[in-house]
């Protein structure tokens, strides 16, 4: 289960790009296209895998004014909705690369 | 062994075979897009789907269909059927087979433009289901599906123009600009684009529609009706990486619309409005 310590990445099947602050990612394995909003696209930006699920929450939190409790629950659902799709992955340790 | 070239948007594909009578039908089907240049991929191709001559296909779970083209990726390889042809092309050592039902030019093209799906991308670029148009040193694509209205755009171009194709248009970036090529593809238009290439100008998703009008599509949306519309045929991540950076990198390059138009040719003024 995904805990806010957990840490977050693209998934490395994917293919992602941030269009006009819109993100785009590319599953090869179904050939979807997704686009997030502009908090998914920030949430997106965010899960480069130096930052816990905790730390995202708090940075979303400022940046749209939400509470952060509801920021926090928001994403973890997130999270779990991408990861059954294939684009996140959940790591319990920080990664040293930057995507 | 027989040989002959074809070429376009400077991507050359040795066609080879033992059958001069192969050879000839290329060397007709494709005047205007013969070539002398050093080959970037070699196919071979036999005659007689059942000779036995072809070797590496995975019969057990690829089967020839008719009308649909069967498509398995294996690592580099990309192995395609139909009930006229089935074959193979190595993307890595640049080299591919084919068998042909029979000697016509209809297997023949098809294979030839699986062989460009995948160079395109090799190379850059990628084939787009499209009719593709020049005016002056301006090239305006028009995209969509069978039935869109492809052939209809071509057949109302104003005579000063030059068709690129009525159906398959090479859409490739050089020297920084992303051109667009003419191809030997045709659909109902019933002949060859002229083996030319302009600077890509506008793109455009056909809409047959009540009323003429253009609405530019967002970044997003542009990025799906391109990739809605490429000519491709392989899952292989990399090629399928590249595709996607290519189409992103395209549509955040050129102005992409949506083209609702009648059958009558006077979206034509609404394009020159936006030249």
């Amino acid at each position: 289960m995904t805990s806010p310590e957990d840490y977050i990445v693209p998934d490395k099947r994917t293919a992602s790009r941030i269009l006009e602050k819109e993100a785009v990612i590319l599953t090869p394995q179904d050939s979807m296209l997704h686009t997030l909003n502009r908090v998914g696209t920030r949430i997106w930006e965010l899960a480069d895998g130096t930052r816990t699920i905790e730390e995202i929450a708090t940075i979303i939190s400022d940046e749209f004014e939400v509470e952060k409790a509801t920021a926090r629950a928001d994403i973890l659902g997130f999270v779990k909705e991408l990861e059954g799709k294939g684009m996140i992955t959940v790591r319990k340790d920080r990664t040293s690369e930057v995507k | 062994m027989y040989t002959s070239t074809i070429e376009t948007a400077n991507i050359r594909c040795l066609i080879k075979s033992e059958e001069i009578k192969l050879i000839s039908l290329a060397k007709a089907q494709y005047e205007g897009f013969i070539s002398q240049g050093e080959p970037d991929i070699e196919i071979e191709i036999h005659n007689d789907l059942n000779a036995g001559k072809y070797r590496d296909l995975p019969s057990a779970d690829l089967k020839p269909n008719y009308g649909h083209i069967n498509i398995i990726s294996k690592g580099v390889k990309v192995f395609f059927a139909r009930s006229d042809f089935a074959g193979y092309i190595d993307m890595k050592n640049r080299r591919g087979e084919a068998t042909l039902s029979n000697l016509s030019a209809v297997p023949l093209d098809s294979c030839l433009r699986i062989c460009y799906a995948l160079m395109a991308v090799i190379h850059g670029g990628f084939l787009l289901h499209s009719a593709g148009v020049a005016i002056g040193e301006k090239g305006y694509i028009f995209c969509g599906p069978s039935e869109s209205g492809k052939t209809t755009i071509t057949r109302l171009a104003p005579s000063s123009t030059t068709i690129l194709s009525d159906e398959l248009t090479l859409i490739r970036k050089l020297n920084g600009f992303y051109r667009a090529f003419g191809t030997p593809f045709y659909g109902d238009f019933s002949r060859s684009g002229t083996n030319v290439s302009v600077q890509a100008e506008s793109l455009f998703l056909l809409k047959k529609d009540k009323k003429v009008y253009l609405q530019r599509l967002r970044h997003t949306e542009a990025l799906s009706v391109l990739l809605s519309n490429v000519f491709f045929f392989t899952t292989e991540f990399n090629m399928t990486k590249k595709l996607f950076s290519l189409c992103c990198d395209l549509c955040t390059t050129i102005p992409i619309y949506e083209l609702h138009f009648l059958p009558d040719g006077t979206f034509w003024r609404h394009i020159n409005d936006i030249a």
